[in-house]
Order: C-alpha cells, then sequence, then structure tokens
C-alpha cells in the first residue's frame, strides 16, 4: 500500500478542498482505461484521505512500512521526462557498463 | 591437479575413459543445456578421437556459448581468448557477431575496420558485414569517429556517418526539427538504421509510448544499439515494475533510463541507496536511510514512517532504532501508540479495548493544557478504534446487559467518543443498531434523538428512526418516517418491504387475539404499501382468510368456490397456506372450511410453480407452520411427477425441500434423480442427506458406501463444491472420516459399488438368528458359532466406537444384504 498523499501529491497538511482537487486532477492524468492500477491506488488513496477525520484515522492507525516508492517520490519526485546528456548516451554507445 | 581442475574434470566424468557414444550423448545434453565448459570438453575429446566436421561445428557453438557468458559477466579479455579458440578451430568458420562486438568493445577496432577493408571481394556473408558495420557505428556515435578515416570512402559506415552524428547532437540539444531533418538522410539500408530508429522512438516516448515500443521491438538483441534500445525500454516501463527491473540493467543503461523517465539525480542516488539494501531491506537500515535524508524528506514524515518500521518488528530491540539511527526515542505517546498497533492482530477485546484506551488518555491529558480540536478529533478516533478492529458493537452483537461485559465498555468508549466528536454519524447510527439488537430501545431513542438534531433529512437516520418505531410497534409512526424516505429515495424497496412485513406481523398479532377488525386495518396498511404483485396477492388471500375467522358465510363460500374443486393447483394450494400462515390461522381450519382434499401435484407445470413459490418463501424469511409442511410432505410424496423435471429443476427442488427440511420429499426426488442420472454425486448426497437427516446412524454401509463413491466421482469430475459437500456430509467417523485411524476392519466387505444401489428394502436374515443375535449380543453369537477372531476382533471394534446396537444393527444390515458372506451359513443352527 502506498503512502495516499504521495499518490495523489499532496502535504500532510492538505484540507478537504487539496484533497478533492488533487483526486480530480490525478484521474484527469490517468483515467482508469489508461492504467487501471494506477487508477485503483488514486482511489484507494482518495477514500483514505477524504475526510479531516480519515486523515486523522490515516496518521494514527496507518501501520504500512514506508515503501522504496514513497521514499524516492518524497524525496525527487518524478519531474518531465528528459533528454540524457550526450556523454552518457555515447557510454551507452561505446558499450561501457 | 587442483581442485578447481580435478571438479571440470568431474563435470563430464573422466571423459577420455568414455566410450565414444556415450560421450557424443553427454556432449550434445551438455550443449542442450547450455553447460559450455561440458559441452567444449566432451567435444574436444570427441575431436581428439576423431576429426568430424560436425563436432567442429558443435565444438564452435559450445565456444560460443561459453564466450557470451564470460562477456555477460565482465570477463571480456577471456571472452576473448574463447572467441579466439573458436576462430582457430576452422579457418572457413564465418566471424561470430559477438565476436565481432567484442573486438569493437575492447577497443580492437583494427582488427574490426580491417576485417571489412579487406572483405572487398565480399567473402564476409552480407548480414555478417552489416552486424560488424553495426557495431563499428555505434562505436563511432560513441566518440570513436577517427576510425573513418580507416574506413574506405564508399563505406556506408563512413557515408552515413554526418547525419546520423547531426542526429545525436540535435537530440541532445532538444531540436527535434534537426533530429528528423538528419533522420531522413539516413537510408534504410544504412548500418545506423537501429540508430535511427531508436531516436523516432525517443521523440515519440513522452506521446505515445505504445508507438515508441513497438519501434524498439524491430531492433535485435545483437545489434549495435542493443543498450541503447534496453535503456528506452526500460524506461517505458510502469514505475513499480522499473523499480524491480533496474535493479539487474547495467549501470549505464539504468542511468539513461532514468533520465528519460524524467527522475532527479537525487531520486537516482536514493535509489541506489535503497538498492544496496537488497530486496527486502531491514527495518532498522530503513529507519536509519530515512534519518540520512531527513532534510529532505522532512522530520514529521521521517518519525511517521519509522515508527510504521519498528511496530512491523516484534524484537524489543527495535523500540531503541530510532536512539540509534540518530533520532529522538519514542516519547510516552508514541510507545504507547506501538504497544497498541501490536495489539491490533490480537483477537482479545479486553487488550484491545485497554491499549487504545492508554493511547486516548495521554491525549486527553494532552487536550487540559491545549485545546486543540484535532487533538479532540483523535481522542474520538482512539476510542472508536478497538471497537473498529475487533467488531465488538457490529451485526451480530447484542447488547450483554452487563455493566463489566467488553460490549458495555466498547459501548462506553463510543459515547465518549461523540462528546469529542459529535458530528460522526456512522458512531450514532452503530449504537443505535447495537441497542436495537439487544431491544434496549431507549438507549436507541437517546442517540436516534442526538442524530435526528443533527441530520433531520438523512436516510441513515431516517431508516434507523423507522426501525425503532417499528421495534416498538409504533407502526403509525413507522409509516409517517417511511412515507419521509420514499419522498427523498421513492425507489427505496427495502423500507417498503420492511413497513409491509412489520404490517403483516401486526396483523397476526390482531388476529391470534381475536382482533379481526383490526387484522383487516393492518392488512388494509400493507397492501396500500406493497408493489409486488405477488405479496399483493398474498394481502388479499390473507384479508379472505379473516373471514373464516369472522364466521363470514359469504366470504367463505367465495373461498370454496375459489379453492374447491377436482384439480386444484399445488401452487395454488401453497399460496393459501402461506397466506394462513402468515395471519396465524391453522391450515386444519382451513381445510375443513373449505372442504379441501388432499393436495397433490397435478403436473410437472405445477410440481415446478411449487418449488419456485416454495424456494421464494424461504427467501423471503417466511416462517412455514407445522401444518404447512406436513401437507407439503404428504401432496410431494404422492405419485409427484419428480421424474419429469430437468435436471437442473429437480436438483433445485432438492435444495429447496433441504432447506424446509422436507427430507421425505427430498429422499424422493433424489431418487428420481439418481435413477435418470445414475452417476451423478449431487443427488447421491440428497438422498443420503435426507435418508440421515440427523446424521449417518449405520443403518446401512451401502449408503456409507454409495456416497463415498458418489464422493470419488465429485472429485474426478472437478465438481469440487459437490465434492466438498459430501466430505461434509460424512460421518466424522465413519470409513473415510477415520477417527483415531483408519477403516473399520469388516473382514469381507465388498468393494464400493455405486452403480449397484437398488432401492433401500433389506433382505433380512431369517427372523430367528437376528432374535438370537439381538439377545445374546451380536459379539457372543459370534463366539458361540465359532466365528473366525478376526471377524469377532472387527465386531468388537465397531462396538468400541460405535456402541453395541448400532454395531449389531449394520451387522444384521450387511448380513441381510446378501453382499457379505454369512458367517451363520454353514453353522449348525442352536436348538
Amino acid at each position: 500500500m502506498r503512502d495516499p498523499y504521495l499518490v495523489l501529491g499532496l502535504s500532510t497538511d492538505a484540507d478537504d478542498d487539496a484533497v478533492e482537487r488533487a483526486y480530480l486532477e490525478a484521474i484527469k492524468r490517468c483515467p482508469p482505461e489508461r492504467d487501471a492500477t494506477r487508477f485503483s491506488a488514486i482511489r484507494t488513496a482518495y477514500e483514505q484521505l477524504r475526510t479531516r477525520r480519515d486523515r486523522a484515522a490515516f496518521d494514527l492507525f496507518d501501520t504500512t512500512p514506508p515503501a522504496a516508492i514513497d521514499i524516492l517520490d518524497k524525496i525527487a519526485p518524478v519531474g518531465a521526462p528528459a533528454r540524457p546528456e550526450r556523454s552518457l548516451l555515447q557510454t551507452l554507445l561505446r558499450g561501457e557498463p | 591437479m587442483t581442485k578447481k581442475h580435478k571438479r571440470r574434470k568431474g563435470r563430464v566424468g573422466g571423459s577420455h575413459e568414455i566410450a565414444t557414444p556415450i560421450l557424443t550423448e553427454r556432449a550434445q545434453e551438455a550443449l542442450d543445456a547450455q553447460r559450455w565448459r561440458d559441452a567444449i570438453t566432451a567435444y574436444k575429446e570427441l575431436s581428439k578421437r576423431e576429426d568430424r566436421a560436425d563436432w567442429r561445428l558443435r565444438l564452435a557453438d559450445a565456444y560460443a556459448g561459453r564466450a557470451g557468458e564470460l562477456t555477460e559477466k565482465g570477463m571480456l579479455k577471456e571472452a576473448l581468448a574463447i572467441w579466439e579458440n573458436r576462430a582457430a578451430l576452422d579457418p572457413q568458420l564465418p566471424l561470430a557477431p559477438g565476436h565481432a562486438a567484442l573486438l569493437v568493445r575492447l577497443d580492437r577496432l583494427d582488427a574490426a575496420v580491417a576485417l571489412l577493408a579487406e572483405d572487398g571481394d565480399g567473402a564476409l556473408p552480407r548480414e555478417q558485414r552489416e552486424q560488424i558495420r553495426a557495431q563499428l557505428a555505434a562505436r563511432i556515435l560513441g566518440g570513436d569517429d577517427a576510425m573513418l578515416e580507416r574506413l574506405p570512402d564508399d563505406d556506408p559506415i563512413r557515408r552515413h556517418a554526418a547525419p546520423a552524428l547531426t542526429a545525436l547532437a540535435g537530440y541532445c540539444d532538444g531540436d527535434d526539427e534537426a533530429v528528423r531533418a538528419a533522420l531522413a538522410e539516413i537510408p534504410f539500408r544504412s548500418p545506423y538504421r537501429d540508430w535511427a530508429q531508436i531516436l523516432k522512438a525517443l521523440l515519440l516516448q513522452p506521446t505515445a509510448p505504445a508507438e515508441a515500443k513497438a519501434l524498439l521491438d524491430r531492433i535485435d538483441d545483437d545489434s549495435g544499439f542493443a543498450p541503447l534500445r534496453r535503456a528506452a525500454i526500460l524506461s517505458l516501463l510502469p514505475e513499480h515494475e522499473f523499480l524491480g527491473a533496474a535493479a539487474t540493467a547495467k549501470p549505464a543503461e539504468r542511468r539513461v533510463a532514468a533520465v528519460l523517465r524524467g527522475w532527479p539525480s537525487e531520486r537516482i542516488a536514493v535509489w541506489q541507496a535503497l538498492h544496496a539494501l537488497g530486496d527486502d531491506p531491514p527495518p532498522k537500515a530503513l529507519i536509519c536511510l530515512l534519518h540520512q535524508h531527513q532534510p529532505v524528506l522532512g522530520a514529521d514524515w521521517v518519525r511517521r514512517k519509522s515508527l510504521s518500521l519498528i511496530a512491523s518488528d516484534r524484537s524489543p530491540e527495535s523500540i531503541h532504532w530510532l536512539r540509534e539511527c540518530g533520532g529522538k526515542a519514542p516519547n510516552h505517546f508514541e510507545q504507547a501508540l506501538l504497544t497498541a498497533w501490536r495489539t491490533d492482530t490480537n483477537r482479545d477485546p479486553w487488550l484491545l479495548l485497554e491499549r487504545w484506551r492508554d493511547c486516548a488518555a495521554f491525549l486527553e491529558r494532552q487536550w487540559h493544557q491545549r485545546k486543540d480540536p484535532d487533538l479532540a478529533l483523535r481522542i474520538a478516533l482512539l476510542l472508536r478504534h478497538a471497537d473498529a478492529q475487533g467488531n465488538m458493537l457490529g451485526p451480530p452483537a447484542q447488547p450483554s446487559g452487563h455493566p463489566e461485559e467488553f460490549d458495555t465498555i466498547a459501548a462506553e468508549y463510543l459515547e465518549a467518543s461523540l462528546s469529542w466528536d459529535p458530528d460522526d454519524q456512522a458512531t450514532y447510527l452503530r449504537l443505535i443498531h447495537f441497542y436495537r439488537r439487544g431491544r434496549q430501545l431507549k438507549n436507541a431513542r437517546r442517540l436516534l434523538e442526538q442524530a435526528q438534531e443533527r441530520w433531520p433529512r438523512d436516510m441513515g437516520v431516517l431508516e434507523a428512526a423507522m426501525d425503532i418505531a417499528l421495534d416498538a410497534r409504533s407502526f403509525k409512526k413507522a409509516a409517517g418516517l417511511a412515507r419521509r424516505i420514499l419522498d427523498i429515495d421513492p425507489i427505496n424497496s427495502g423500507v417498503r418491504r420492511r413497513l409491509v412485513n412489520a404490517h403483516l406481523a401486526h396483523a397476526r398479532k390482531q388476529q391470534t387475539k381475536g382482533r379481526g377488525d383490526l387484522a383487516r386495518k393492518e392488512l388494509a396498511e400493507a397492501a396500500s404499501w406493497a408493489r409486488d404483485t405477488t405479496i399483493s396477492k398474498r394481502i388479499a388471500l390473507m384479508t379472505a382468510l379473516l373471514s373464516i375467522v369472522d364466521g363470514d358465510p359469504d366470504g367463505v363460500r367465495a373461498l370454496r368456490d375459489q379453492f374447491q374443486g377436482q384439480d386444484i393447483a399445488l401452487a395454488d394450494r401453497l399460496e393459501l397456506a402461506l397466506a394462513a400462515d402468515a395471519i396465524g390461522l391453522w391450515l386444519g381450519t382451513v381445510d375443513n372450511q373449505l372442504k379441501l382434499k388432499k393436495p397433490k401435484a397435478r403436473d410437472r407445470d405445477d410440481l415446478a410453480a411449487t418449488m419456485t413459490r416454495l424456494r421464494s418463501a424461504r427467501d423471503d424469511d417466511l416462517n412455514l407452520s407445522d401444518a404447512t409442511l406436513r401437507m407439503l410432505e404428504a401432496a410431494l410424496t404422492s405419485r409427484t411427477p419428480w421424474d419429469q423435471l430437468s435436471r437442473v429443476e429437480l436438483e433445485a427442488a432438492c435444495e429447496t425441500l433441504a432447506r424446509h427440511e422436507l427430507d421425505r420429499a427430498r429422499q424422493q426426488a433424489a431418487n428420481a434423480g439418481r435413477k435418470r442420472w445414475r452417476n451423478e454425486p449431487i443427488f447421491e448426497l440428497h438422498r443420503f442427506e435426507a435418508k440421515y437427516p440427523d446424521g449417518f446412524d449405520y443403518r446401512s454401509m451401502k449408503d456409507l458406501w454409495g456416497l463415498e463413491a458418489a464422493l470419488d466421482r465429485a472429485r474426478a469430475n472437478g465438481e469440487m463444491r459437490t465434492a466438498i459437500r459430501i466430505e461434509e456430509a460424512l460421518p466424522a467417523f465413519g470409513p473415510r472420516g477415520g477417527l483415531g485411524g483408519g477403516p473399520i476392519p469388516v473382514p469381507s466387505l465388498p468393494p464400493i459399488f455405486a452403480d449397484d444401489f437398488a432401492e433401500d428394502d433389506d433382505e433380512g436374515l431369517p427372523p430367528d438368528i437376528v432374535d438370537i443375535i439381538r439377545t445374546i449380543g451380536i459379539k457372543r453369537a459370534l463366539e458361540i458359532f465359532g466365528a473366525p477372531p478376526e471377524l469377532i476382533r472387527s465386531v468388537k471394534e465397531i462396538e468400541r466406537m460405535m456402541g453395541p446396537d448400532a454395531a449389531t444393527d449394520m451387522l444384521l444390515d450387511l448380513l441381510g444384504d446378501g453382499s457379505t458372506p454369512n458367517p451363520f451359513e454353514d453353522l449348525p443352527f442352536p436348538p
């Protein structure tokens, strides 16, 4: 189970409106027909954070250890796809490991 | 001889001592299994014995495999030595692409270039030449463009190098137009073809990943551009798959893929740190890693996740991990929380209540110093959690009424939680229904009033109010609430059904009290709410039946006209009986007053309709009176056309009859099924269960064996549901169940003979013998008649397990059916 705040890209002080907005944006970006697994994760995250009571309950009772992807997302979220530098590409083209 | 050498030699088992045909076989096996070293040893030995072209070729294959293996491991020089061994086998052997690739990779470009330059007459196969060119082309793009000078002017590597390099520069600079223009200059049959495909895929990657993947899939694994292709494919994986796949990728491929995915360098660095901890990192190592990155991750997040990691470990040392990793030791509240989390999996309600109460108590003390609404909410949640975790007050729990029982304490905590967080509707409703189930309507009403003040038009609260009104027999109030609910939700069939049922129940109550007038009124109310045709018809019938109670001759005559006749359907008689039961009118009275004959199913359709009606009665939770059940049992066992039902209908009928415990009828139906579909295990099961409704009593072992045979057939047919049901129906200490061991050893018992079972008629032993056995006991009788000790021992065992009466019955049954040799047959009959 992933950290719902990270799935929705929210800070831990997000309020109901922020959760709602983040959820709507997330499902717009990732509708179920595009990636059902990701959509399901978004939906689950929304259910976990929907109300102030839900968020407090998550904070008190969730004991899921952090997943590697959570730690990575928290440290440096995935940005826009980039292009490797020429030197990096050339390393690969030379067959270097 | 070194150990290593000894081991190597051992694998082929001292090949010089092995006969050639056996060694040939082993060599081929090793080659097929990709045990390259063994294959090399074996084929070398074979080649020494005889110079055969096919063995040489296979040795070359083994060398190629081994060289590839070494290349994978990064042992490039060793791999090159193996390739050279391969090349030395036969000067005519074409250069392998892997060999060429390795030459390029080891910077022995001259050798590769020389191969191409010297191949002016085209001695190299075309495919091989193209592969070498692609390898060199990749190196040129990788920065080794000086070699271009050493190639002939007309070599395609040289001719197409300029647009390929321009495309590379354009891609890295983000100039897509320049890339496209340059790629347009690279022809299809160019050493840079794969490069062009990969660049096109990379341009498509952000917007059309599927198309990009399709382009990448066209490139061979042994292409000179394969590392870049692999990196591009890696970059297209979903994030969770990427994390796994990246672990096995080569570092340069991983770095390129990460950049293509948009991974910042910090992410790559932490991923590498996480990867170093292994697939399932120890919690403590993760806590330390989190603390190392605390400035970026945030102190609160690190703290909270560290506590989760501590909770995931049961060792007592885990409580010290925070401090050992550079954090502060858990405070009192955190310690209480850790203890409570670990209790969550415990089934002890007292422990749950106590641990979570401790956590709430900590926050309550803080509340006195800091009146924070968030704190109040947390206290409420902590007070509710034990109940939620242990489902202490959910259905079917009822109040014990004892002040020191855990359900009372849990309810108190829940009520207390409402003072901290009075806006949680779910808690009100949970408590209301808990109290309702225990008929503590005063408590339920108290909470309902609080809920109604907050949510006067809420459906859940209105339904709870209606349920309480129905519990209190306040039908008028319930009807008013039902109207309000149906105003909001007109298709709420559940509310409508509950209200109709409540009026019907009340009508029955009034009728049994002799208040027919009030019963009619209730029925009229029920009719006004009912929308279902079947219910409406039954209410009409119930109203008509009240004329019998009232002694209304006209009403009785009308009913008689409706039901008296030669050919009244059994389904209609069942409907009449259900209506009589619903108002508490004895069916005998109805039959007498209406002068009805004994019912029976008149044909197949009537039987099917009766079964359907009976099934829906069970689905509607209608209680059939004993008189109705007796009427049905008699009707359904009197020349009932079971054999005219289809297999599905008959199976459904058996299930329905089972639910109503109409065992005789079910046995008949099952027997009809067994006759028509002889090997269907489900009918064997129904017959067995119907014949032994109180459990198997060892009346007939044939039945037991028949059921066991049915179990075997069900398993063989893959009818697992039926097989499970049969297993459950088999007696615990029967031959299969084996209480305390295997089957009861009955000598000379026949094998299981499922298909030979006829009806249950026992052909008894001579009555005199039966009398003697019953009088003196079967064991003594066997001793007197000199029965074999083996049989006497078995009988004693059976008696010990089943009791003397059941054992006697069982043995008489066995002897009586003639399938077991009669031990008394040849014995002198006592005077």
